[in-house]
């Protein structure tokens, strides 16, 4: 049954080249958009390496302290984790990582502009960074405040013209550091992992940060398991209650949670949100759909536009007994089809977009890809676009009686 | 004739009413389209009020370890310890060393300190209530060099000096547009643009107007912000501290190099604290494709959206040209010549775009009656309605072209032997 409809929609996309087309057009175009939108959010919030252990791991990307009058969000303070956090029962590591931030240095007559993270020696067992050469700092560097760094790839080729570079010096915002290894780019979006030169934080030009409940610093959580996600939100949230705040301010917001809840909660702005990421998921959905609209509509028209067609095809099957019921069913599911086609062209052209994209550069170290993740997306954007713009002129086209569609069509 | 036509378009509205959904939503993307790219085209056009090439930026980071350096506060006001009128704190004694330091330096025009600078992405906006009105504008504060270390040009009064010493006061200047809201066509200079007294509140020092500058697009020509006060800040005053950066106004040819010196120049000076020196021109660049790629991607889509009803709209309107060609076929043998078909067709189309439009227009006058608005400006709103009216009717012109002149090839004996 099912395969006689897929040949007969298969014949339909061979009967007239010029409405194939604009119907292929307008559906690949619109699952495209969607598909690269999806791709990049993708490459945003899900788990690439070095973030391998992304259902186990949480992230305090921003905190918020309210006062009566005065209210300070932004990313958190050294103190707010070091003092208050370590030590949560199903928590294996916390790491504290500064937010990536710009540096300059003269080498040899240039200008560079490399993004530092200052960060300890947790960030690397808790990131899983497959290093090209040396390995990363440890307890004892960041203990007694060594000028050791950890760098990327392009930062080596920068400096160093690519040669290896461990045992060599740098020089970064008037500080001078040994290079001990060097790990692959990341995506500067991967606002936890991200960065060119990776320090230990204890060589900050000041101890300025040891005492600040905010402002420069992000955490990272690694749980004993992915089950224990309430119970350290709940101790989180135990703790947070005994922090002593400056006194303009009362209280302190902040969750570990996974980035994209974190930022879905920057993002509507409500600190207490109990499911930022799903009402941020519903927000995404809706553009998507109103987004969907226009080529519907679009589509609708042409199909209906077209009912004339097969209005003799409809009249021999209602005459030899195909209920309207029957008739619907096969028109959506030759519209889906038709839809997945669209997708699959769509998710071949974004491979092509991407790398295009990856290649200008736009976004420094981005290595958009697709996977099948991507792809399960691509397919459901597909299933819902072929269903939407389809139900209407199937529903028309089922209801042709039979005499009508023979007699060729109704106006 | 038009009744005709409207009477063509009921026989058959259950397809008819589908075209015209559509051109309805095309409408509301075409507008969108048009008003956005309109009104950044006529803020690109507005004066930026400074000069950025042959500056430097240097955002400095100050260490906070003295004690009596608490700065948590962001939104409260004057966060800083109060220090005895006119007597200087040991940190802005050091403020005023580096801008000599770099004073000293051959390639350095001049200096001064300044917060927040041109394209650093951040800002002080004060929304208070002005004479019982709201007003809101974004603040800087810097000393008094930055005239000259910017280029600023002064239409009315006079930048402020060490003449506004003492006075009791604080000088500002402001922008033409943001004199215009706040005081209409009374004279601004020497009036005070400090918020309406709230009596239960403490009692706020005087900013008083001294000149009206051009304008000050603080991001650069896509900055929407209009309304920008500059404050005096002196070396004794207790804002000083929260002024962490400097800009230069440099010789030109100007390179990396002289940033490595000023940077070491600086380092050496106060170890402790943090130096960035960076041309602005590449924060101006950064800024520019901040700002123009969501531009061209929303650009980009939106041109697609549109070649992609076009071509649907040709392809309806060519297949019900087949469905008509027996009603074709009688008004040909019944004398109506090839041009008076094809203006029927376009007719039709057009009285189906009108409709749309109808709907269309009464959903975007919504946003004016609502005050739906924000920075786009009334001309500019009504600017886009009209250029969204004319390139509809040409898009539905375009569309209806192709098979309107199909129709005209319809030959009557053969569309009357049709079926």
């Amino acid at each position: 049954m099912l395969k006689n409809y897929l040949k007969l929609s298969l014949k339909i996309l061979g009967r007239r080249k010029f409405f194939t087309f604009v119907s292929l057009f307008g559906i690949g175009f619109t699952l495209l958009v969607l598909t690269l939108a999806a791709a990049m959010l993708d490459h945003i919030f899900s788990s690439y390496p070095p973030e391998t252990r992304g259902e186990r791991t949480l992230v305090i990307d921003n905190v918020r302290m309210q006062g009566k009058d005065s209210m300070s969000t932004g990313p958190g303070g050294y103190a707010l984790f070091d003092r208050y956090m370590r030590g949560i029962p199903q928590v294996e590591r916390l790491s504290i990582l500064s937010q990536p931030e710009t540096v300059i240095s003269y080498w040899k007559g240039a200008r560079l502009k490399s993004l530092i993270k200052r960060t300890d020696a947790d960030f690397f067992r808790i990131l899983d960074f497959e290093f090209v050469e040396g390995g990363p700092f440890g307890e004892a560097d960041v203990g007694d405040g060594r000028f050791v760094a950890v760098i990327n790839e392009t930062t080596r080729a920068k400096f160093f013209g690519g040669a290896p570079a461990v045992g060599q010096a740098i020089e970064v915002d008037g500080q001078t550091f040994k290079v001990v290894g060097v790990v692959p780019d990341v995506p500067i979006f991967r606002l936890m992992a991200t960065g060119d030169i990776y320090v230990p934080v204890t060589t900050a030009k000041t101890d300025d940060y040891k005492t600040r409940l905010r402002g420069g610093f992000h955490a990272l959580f690694l749980l004993r398991d992915k089950e224990a996600v309430e119970g350290v939100q709940q101790e989180f949230k135990a703790r947070l209650g005994k922090v002593e705040l400056p006194p303009q301010f009362d209280r302190i917001y902040a969750v570990p949670e996974t980035f994209f809840a974190s930022f879905a909660r920057l993002f509507i702005g409500d600190f207490e949100a109990e499911d930022a990421g799903g009402r941020m998921m519903a927000i995404l959905l809706t553009a998507a759909a109103l987004f969907m609209i226009l080529p519907a509509v679009n589509l609708v028209n042409l199909n209906v536009s077209r009912a004339l067609e097969r209005a003799s095809e409809i009249g021999v099957r209602r005459a030899f007994g195909a209920s309207a019921r029957d008739l619907l069913l096969q028109f959506l599911f030759e519209n889906v089809v038709i839809s997945v086609v669209g997708g699959v062209l769509a998710l071949a052209s974004s491979a092509i977009v991407l790398a295009l994209f990856n290649a200008s550069d736009l976004i420094p170290y981005a290595h958009f890809s697709l996977n099948w993740r991507i792809a399960a997306w691509g397919f459901a954007f597909a299933l819902a676009f072929g269903v939407i713009s389809g139900v209407w002129p199937a529903w028309r086209l089922s209801r042709l009686t039979p005499i009508q569609a023979l007699a060729g069509g109704v106006k | 004739m038009i009744r005709h036509l409207f009477k063509l378009i009921w026989n058959r509205k259950r397809a008819n009413a589908l075209v015209i959904a559509e051109i309805f939503v095309c409408f509301l993307v075409l507008f969108a389209v048009s008003t956005l790219s309109l009104y950044s085209w006529t803020n690109y056009h507005r004066p930026l009020g400074f000069a950025y090439e042959n500056v430097f930026s240097i955002d400095v980071q100050f260490s906070e370890s003295r004690p009596e350096a608490s700065r948590t506060s962001v939104s409260g006001p004057a966060g800083a310890a109060p220090a005895p009128p006119g007597v200087e704190n040991p940190h802005e004694s050091r403020q005023r060393a580096l801008l000599a330091v770099v004073k000293s330096d051959p390639a350095v025009v001049d200096a001064a300190w300044a917060s927040p600078l041109p394209f650093s992405h951040s800002n002080e906006v004060r929304t208070f209530a002005f004479r019982k009105r709201d007003l809101s504008y974004s603040l800087a504060r810097c000393t008094d060099e930055y005239k000259d270390v910017m280029g600023i040009e002064i239409t009315r009064g006079r930048w402020f000096g060490p003449e506004d010493d003492g006075g009791g006061y604080e000088a500002v200047v402001i922008t033409e547009a943001l004199a215009r809201r706040a005081f209409g066509d009374q004279d601004p200079i020497g009036q005070s643009i400090t918020g309406d007294r709230d009596l239960n509140g403490p009692a706020e020092i005087e900013r008083r107007v001294v000149g009206v500058m051009r304008a000050f697009k603080q991001e650069g020509e896509m900055e929407t912000e209009e309304s920008y006060v500059l404050t005096r800040v002196a070396f004794s005053a207790a804002q000083m501290r929260r002024i962490g950066s400097m800009a230069l106004r440099m010789k030109p040819g100007a390179d990396a190099s002289v940033e490595a010196r000023l940077a070491r120049a600086l380092q050496a000076a106060a170890p402790d604290w943090s130096f960035k020196v960076e041309p602005m021109v590449m924060g101006a660049e950064l800024n520019r494709r901040l700002y123009m790629a969501p531009l061209g991607v929303g650009a980009l889509v939106a041109l697609f959206l549109i070649l992609m009803v076009a071509l649907g709209l040709s392809g309806v309107l060519w297949q019900s040209v087949t469905t008509r060609i027996r009603e074709i076929g009688v008004r040909r043998a019944m004398g109506a010549s090839g041009m008076d078909v094809q203006r029927q067709v376009i007719g039709e189309l057009m009285v189906m775009a009108t409709l749309a439009m109808l709907g269309g227009i009464a959903v975007v006058l919504q946003f004016p009656f609502l005050d739906l608005l924000g920075p786009v400006p009334k001309s500019v709103f009504f600017a886009g309605l009209s250029l969204t009216i004319v390139g509809l009717y040409g898009l539905a012109l375009v569309c209806g072209l192709h098979p309107a002149r199909l129709a005209t090839t319809v030959h009557p004996a053969e569309a009357l032997r049709y079926e």
